[in-house]
């Protein structure tokens, strides 16, 4: 925590937009996330039976089928560009802000953690649909946030590992270049495409949607060896039925491990020589494709067919984001906020 | 939050003042791209004083007007006079950029009001013919001069369906590469957010090339971007090469445009009235400097991860795709699917994902250098590809 005397008169929030979730962490202590989900009545009807303009995260999903609901940083960016998505991502940083600021009339200053490559368009986009909440507001990449909220400055290596993303950054005692940081697309997105397909391959005849393939993958998912079999309740005809998805979660599962050893072998090949070793042995993993089971333990052992390696978890995947947001923006001199 | 930690330590400010620039750049690139508008009286006024002064401007002497798009001057001059040796009438030149930001179209093509005469040293005495001068290398792109932007790309995922294209030791088809990095690249670009991005095809669809050409045309394309894999008799030979419409440097590339041509479905006459689109000069400085673009994104950055991969570089050749497509057009070749190295990495996501992003890096790199390109660019060609 800061030594730097707090001035009451602002709030700093650090904040992690997710594609699935996202999460805000304030000066206050408070500690809120929510589902990157936004939905809008389709219709009059719906807007009456629902009683609100706008629903978010758990709520949207739940009340879907009357929503036009949208989940607008697909890949971590706005989706697309339209206008639509920006305004999901307003709404979204609205009830974020709201959830930690009841005070009106403190100022807000914010940080807001990006993927590692969001190119400048996409930023600026971020920066469009945030200011509107904040008095003043700084984006930065992702991985570098979680780097510095974990104090891990020099000689390590971070990979967040998303819904729409995995970001990869090394640090080595400066801001973080464009060369030291990597962004690929084989994210937690990617493995519920491939459990889908896999699912309707073996169980043509079993009913079910990406969403609930993605809840299977959150309870269940692991690499290498089960613990017994995954099963699954999943409607035939209308009946409830169990399916054994033990194979092809595993697989689906596995489908991101190649893509991360590579990007970090290149990523850190690409490094000083002198340091590879130190950064193989300090690499952190976070975002919550960090919790499947097994996942740590499988790319230490990938990447140690090339030397000496130590890979671990951060504690609080949910917010390691946010609060390496806030610990950015507590100790962002204050001139550097007026300036920008 | 990890207890203990001591914020104060200098590499720690030393980064908020990074994060803090990075910031600072962002805040002036918004305030940059602020779009501008230019009422519907003052763009007929402008087309016409520009049809006179294109025609007349020279025979009456007029030197050097100036032009302005929303208050930013720039001097029509620098388009129609020769090269002067002198820096202050290359920093007219330079003026020019500030149309870049134009948020029109070729279709919407807006344009600016001309003020009186303006002298400019040492262009007197020197006659030059008008369009002459506009077509020259020499001189700043059309687009930039006529502040064109760019708002729909089509990505073209080259073979597929029945038309399985190269096909490398271990099976892997080179439509299905093309096709998995075109979706990748749509992805990327529309991330972005300012474009409109299509696809010829984004399945396993059989797409000849005259509905591939028409597509592009009927969707108003921007730019054309044709995706391939090459393939080699030789299976050591791992290139990326990248080209737009043009007569072939040699026998090589006259046999792949044979192969790449195999399918086109167009007719003698249709293919005269192609042809008479290579006079089509913007067309030709933009496919050069796209076709630049990409080659150097793909190469500069694939070569850091393979040292082995080599560079055929822009190379010219009489593809019908790039043709008979109105716009900018360019067809990479980013790998060698012959390359058993190079078909194992093709099979593997992570690879494909990367040269998808250095195509988008390529496509953002011209798009960049658009407004500040002169038509007959060398030194940055040479740069790129250097």
């Amino acid at each position: 925590m800061s030594g730097k005397k707090m001035d009451d008169s602002i709030l700093k929030i650090g904040i992690d937009l997710g594609t699935s979730r996202s999460a805000i962490a304030s000066s206050d202590e408070h500690r809120e996330w929510v589902e990157s989900y936004v939905g809008w009545p389709k219709d009059f009807i719906a807007r009456k039976v629902l009683g609100k303009p706008v629903l978010l995260g758990e709520q949207a999903l739940s009340n879907r089928l009357s929503l036009d609901i949208c989940r607008p940083l697909e890949r971590g960016v706005i989706k697309e560009g339209t206008t639509r998505d920006e305004e999901a991502v307003k709404e979204l940083i609205r009830h974020l802000v709201n959830l930690v600021e009841k005070n009106e009339d403190r100022k807000v200053h914010a940080v807001v953690g990006l993927p590692a490559e969001s190119f400048t368009a996409n930023k600026l986009a971020i920066k469009r649909a945030v200011s509107d909440y904040v008095d003043s507001l700084m984006v930065t990449s992702e991985p570098f946030a979680v780097a510095y909220g974990q104090n891990l400055l020099n000689n390590a290596m971070i990979i967040d590992i998303g819904a729409g993303t995995v970001d990869f950054c090394i640090m080595h005692g400066t801001v973080p270049s464009e060369d030291d940081q990597r962004t690929v697309f084989t994210a937690g997105d990617y493995i519920d495409q491939q459990l889908f397909n896999a699912l309707s391959e073996r169980y043509p005849n079993a009913d079910f949607n990406i969403n609930m393939v993605r809840r299977f993958k959150e309870e269940h998912s692991f690499v290498g060896t089960a613990n017994g079999k995954v099963e699954v309740d999943i409607p035939v005809n209308g009946k409830m039925t169990s399916h054994d998805i033990t194979e092809e979660m595993r697989c689906a599962c596995e489908s991101i491990v190649n893509p991360i050893v590579e990007t970090t072998l290149e990523l850190i090949s690409r490094f000083d020589p002198e340091y590879q070793d130190q950064i193989m042995s300090n690499i952190v993993l976070s975002g919550g494709g960090s919790q499947i089971r097994g996942l740590a333990d499988r790319l230490q052992q990938s990447l140690r067919e090339n030397g000496s390696c130590h890979m671990r978890c951060v504690e609080d995947t949910l917010f390691a984001g946010a609060d390496g947001a806030l610990a950015l923006a507590r100790d962002m001199p204050e001139e550097f906020w007026e300036t920008v | 939050m990890p207890k203990g930690t001591d914020y104060h330590a200098p590499d720690r400010l030393a980064m908020l003042h990074g994060v803090y620039e990075d910031n600072l750049h962002l805040g002036k690139l918004r305030r940059r791209r602020q779009p501008r508008r230019i009422s519907h009286s003052r763009r007929w006024t402008t087309w016409a004083l520009l049809g006179i002064t294109l025609v007349f401007g020279p025979a009456l002497g007029y030197l050097g007007p100036s032009v302005f798009v929303d208050g930013q001057e720039t001097r029509l001059s620098s388009v129609l006079q020769p090269p002067s040796p002198h820096p202050e009438a290359l920093q007219s030149v330079q003026t020019v950029h500030t149309l870049a930001y134009s948020p029109f179209t070729p279709a919407e093509l807006d344009f600016a009001v001309l003020d009186g005469p303006e002298q400019f040293p040492g262009t007197e005495s020197e006659s030059w013919s008008d369009f002459d001068m506009l077509l020259s290398d020499d001189h700043p792109a059309l687009t930039a001069v006529f502040g064109l932007d760019v708002k729909t790309i089509v990505i073209d995922a080259g073979h597929g369906g029945t038309d399985p294209g190269a096909i490398g030791a271990q099976g892997t088809m080179e439509k299905d590469i093309a096709l998995d990095i075109a979706v990748r690249l749509r992805d990327r670009l529309r991330s972005v957010g300012r474009y409109k991005i299509l696809m010829t095809r984004d399945a396993d669809t059989t797409l000849r090339l005259n509905q591939r050409v028409e597509f592009a045309n009927e969707n108003h394309a921007d730019l054309f971007i044709s995706i391939h894999v090459n393939a080699f008799p030789d299976v050591r030979v791992k290139t990326i090469e990248t080209y737009y419409f043009g007569a072939p440097p040699d026998t090589a590339t006259i046999e792949l445009a044979k192969l790449e041509n195999s399918d086109s479905h167009y007719g003698m006459a249709d293919f005269k009235t192609m042809i008479k689109k290579i006079s089509h000069t913007m067309k030709h400085q933009e496919s050069v400097a796209l076709a630049t673009a990409i080659q150097h994104s793909l190469f500069h950055n694939i070569h850091k991860l393979d040292h082995r991969m080599r560079s055929f570089g822009v190379k010219t050749a009489p593809f019908v795709v790039l043709l008979g497509v109105d716009s900018p057009s360019v067809l990479t070749e980013v790998s060698c699917i012959t390359n058993v190295d190079e078909e194992m990495k093709l099979n593997t996501p992570a690879y494909r994902a990367k040269i998808a992003s250095f195509l988008e890096r390529g496509i953002h790199e011209y798009l960049r250098h658009k407004p500040s390109r002169t038509a007959g660019d060398n030194s940055y060609e040479r740069q790129k590809n250097g």
